[in-house]
């Protein structure tokens, strides 16, 4: 399948913003935090932003956009539906401390966001699966969309509350490594799966076109984030740089599987028993 | 009497690749250049010539499945399926996401890089309204195609699928699209074909 960019920055932001709401909120009501909801509000809004953008270049006729509330039954009404009432209550909670103080409601305004922001991702993940894609027809693109929203947003908050307060609880590094090592399993059994997904559309990541993202996403999204988490208990004086550098590759390592996500989704073949390839790739 | 549910049977021991479908299907419909609505394709040929040697020639377009995944993803609406049961895009509400190219099992769907909308076959429902073929089988050399009513016993199309009911074969049966298009096996030239799908 051709990589569609414009949605892979699209779900990359998604993911990387949205997954930091989600922890930033958890990690606030379960330890405290030294970094105010609402600076993780604009960090996500910046990034949605950003990934709206890029999907509105995906539409070959984005003046129709708001067409796109018409089919509750299509994953993309249901992700335009969430997407306002999304904006809004990072907005609200962005603002919140500033423009007023939403007082005992934080919480619970907080609340609301990370479900919606969860509800944004499942909404995502289920789009794009389908039964034509036999790469893509399985719940594990589901599972994968939500485990790396959590692994860039755990290492993110790691990441925000080292540089705010120059520690971070022993708890909240050991989750943000522990899940970017399920994340990386669960990818590694996807890639697994790919080779042997039938209708004549098998894909082997060692070979071309698949190698490149999928080294890059072996080198960034796994290898780096995993030693530099890990290294944080051992060289505790460059937590942050240490940390930082593993938010920054398991943003590029995301980035990087969403490409080998693309490339692997080739449509079934129509007589995969024979050598023509009626796979136009589209 | 049951709605009328149109739907197409194609011979594909009749189909001789000559790709006049294709070609009237363009000219009928002002299909522009580059995109395309009617396929043919040449399967093979494999084998050793002359006992074990397959080939034979596949007419791609959209089936107008009865339970089509290109409606179900279309968060616009903008394809929709008529009470005769054909597939058709409003190119009006599109927007061109292409999510529905991607669901369609059938590479029926293009993209049309003129009017950015998708595009695909539309079973000539203005020539099927008036009693006549759609122009690729009023077209066809062979007369390897014929649409018609499938909810209707006595017409053509039924009647070629209840006299070669042990032929029919619809594609990809395991995705549940029901498509309303359905081809007659080759009786020689398919084995492998034949095998895979346990006839």
């Amino acid at each position: 399948m051709q990589i569609h960019w414009p949605l892979v920055i699209s779900t990359v932001c998604q993911r990387v913003g949205l997954g930091l709401f989600i922890c930033a909120f958890v990690g606030q009501v379960y330890a405290g935090s030294p970094v105010p909801l609402s600076v993780m509000a604009w960090i996500t809004l910046a990034l949605l932003a950003v990934g709206g953008i890029a999907s509105v270049f995906h539409l070959q006729r984005p003046q129709r956009f708001f067409n796109a509330f018409s089919n509750l039954k299509s994953h993309l009404t249901q992700e335009a539906l969430i997407t306002p009432f999304l904006g809004v209550a990072l907005l609200v909670c962005a603002l919140n401390g500033t423009l007023f103080d939403l007082g005992v409601a934080t919480a619970f305004v907080g609340a609301v966001t990370a479900i919606l922001a969860g509800a944004f991702l499942v909404c995502t993940g289920l789009a794009y699966q389908m039964g034509s894609r036999p790469a893509w027809n399985t719940p594990f693109v589901l599972v994968l969309f939500l485990l790396t929203a959590l692994e860039a947003g755990a290492i993110g908050v790691a990441v925000l509350w080292l540089a705010a307060a120059g520690l971070v609880p022993t708890m909240f590094v050991v989750i943000a490594l522990v899940s970017t090592v399920v994340c990386v399993i669960v990818q590694a059994a996807y890639v697994v799966r790919m080779r042997s997904v039938g209708y004549g559309v098998n894909v082997d990541v060692m070979e071309e076109p698949y190698r490149g993202p999928f080294v890059t996403w072996l080198a960034a999204g796994a290898v780096v984030p995993v030693v530099c988490l890990a290294l944080v208990f051992v060289v505790p004086s460059a937590a942050v740089a240490l940390a930082a550098v593993a938010w920054a590759a398991s943003a590029v390592g995301i980035a990087a599987w969403t490409v080998l996500f693309f490339k692997g989704a080739r449509k079934v073949k129509m007589f995969p028993m024979y050598p023509v390839d009626l796979n136009l790739d589209m | 009497m049951a709605e009328k549910h149109y739907g197409m049977v194609i011979d594909l021991d009749k189909c001789t690749g000559c790709q006049a479908c294709a070609v009237a299907c363009k000219m009928e419909n002002n299909v522009d250049l580059g995109v395309f609505w009617e396929r043919v394709y040449r399967m093979g040929p494999i084998g050793t010539y002359p006992d074990a040697l397959e080939m034979f020639y596949f007419p791609n377009q959209c089936m107008h499945c009865e339970n089509p995944s290109c409606i179900s993803v279309c968060p616009t609406k903008a394809t929709y399926q008529t009470d005769d049961g054909v597939v058709l895009v409003d190119a009006n509400l599109c927007f061109g996401c292409q999510y529905c190219i991607w669901a369609c099992p059938y590479e029926a769907r293009t993209l049309n890089p003129n009017t950015k909308t998708v595009e695909k076959c539309i079973l000539c429902v203005h020539r099927l309204e008036k009693g006549e073929q759609p122009m690729c089988a009023y077209t066809c050399t062979t007369g390897c195609r014929v649409a018609g009513d499938l909810n209707d016993p006595d017409s053509r199309v039924s009647q070629i699928l209840k006299d070669n009911e042990d032929r029919a074969y619809r594609v990809h049966p395991e995705f549940g699209n029901k498509p309303s298009v359905v081809y007659l096996l080759p009786r020689k030239g398919a084995e492998t074909l034949c095998r895979s799908i346990g006839r």
